[in-house]
């Protein structure tokens, strides 16, 4: 990612999350689709009965929010390699801030829905 | 648009001339990114089918527990482990000024992805 052309904040959160990605998806990794437990663990009783604490909720919540900002904040830095013009680039960022709301719009809500399921949070 | 594919033009021609590690890990650090994020709207797609219900969400879930499904599981690990662990190579080597021996930390990223590959075959495709 080319820091003149993307800015600092960018640069420097694209690296944060990215160490902080490493902790989060590698526990939702063993825990959901690489520990010997990982069929059961996937299905809706299971979500239900073991993933619905607050603390699991909390934990998707930041890392959903983690990996939308780092998934499209590393395209944001793929586009701006390309030298778009100004104006490109300012609706690919538009688009991309659209986009990301969206996404974790639809995230959050799916994690409130387990959550009323399970009577927690 | 014709400076977009103009840009990818030269980006592959680069690829092409300056065939070292450097390189190839830059372009497959960028091809996994997009892959893995492509991923995340399809896991979010995945999910939301627990709006339609306990059974709409078992089904959809249930795709993922087949052959394919188990594949297509392991290609995503090994998407995730090559970007994770060069992106720590980049890290490290932009915070801790390591630039001189990002090389080393190359050859060692890809041992630790090749135990990882190793691993998941086990874990995931046994």
């Amino acid at each position: 990612m080319n820091i003149e052309k993307h800015g600092f904040w960018s640069w420097f959160l694209q690296r944060i999350t990215a160490l902080l990605l490493v902790l989060g998806i590698s526990v939702h990794f063993f825990t959901f689709h690489f520990s010997p437990s990982r069929y059961a663990s996937r299905y809706y009783d299971e979500i239900v009965q073991r993933f619905c604490s607050p603390g699991w909720i909390a934990f998707h919540c930041c890392l959903l929010a983690l990996v939308v900002f780092h998934g499209l904040n590393g395209l944001w830095g793929i586009l701006a390699d390309f030298n778009l013009s100004k104006r490109t680039n300012f609706f690919f960022k538009q688009a991309l801030w659209f986009v990301g709301v969206i996404l974790y719009g639809i995230g959050l809500y799916i994690l409130i829905w387990f959550a009323i399921k399970n009577g927690g949070v | 648009m014709a400076g977009f594919s103009q840009k990818l033009k030269e980006g592959f021609k680069d690829l092409a001339k300056n065939r070292n590690p450097g390189m190839l890990s830059f372009w497959i650090h960028r091809v996994t990114g997009v892959a893995v994020t492509i991923f995340l709207f399809l896991h979010i797609f995945t999910l939301s089918s627990v709006f339609r219900g306990k059974d709409a969400y078992d089904y959809a879930i249930s795709k993922f527990d087949t052959k394919s499904g188990y594949i297509f599981q392991y290609v995503l690990l090994l998407a995730v482990a090559i970007h994770l662990l060069n992106g720590i190579r980049i890290t490290v080597a932009d915070f801790w000024g390591l630039t001189r021996i990002q090389k080393k930390l190359l050859w060692i990223s890809l041992l630790v992805f090749l135990l990882i590959a190793a691993v998941g075959v086990k874990t995931v495709l046994w």
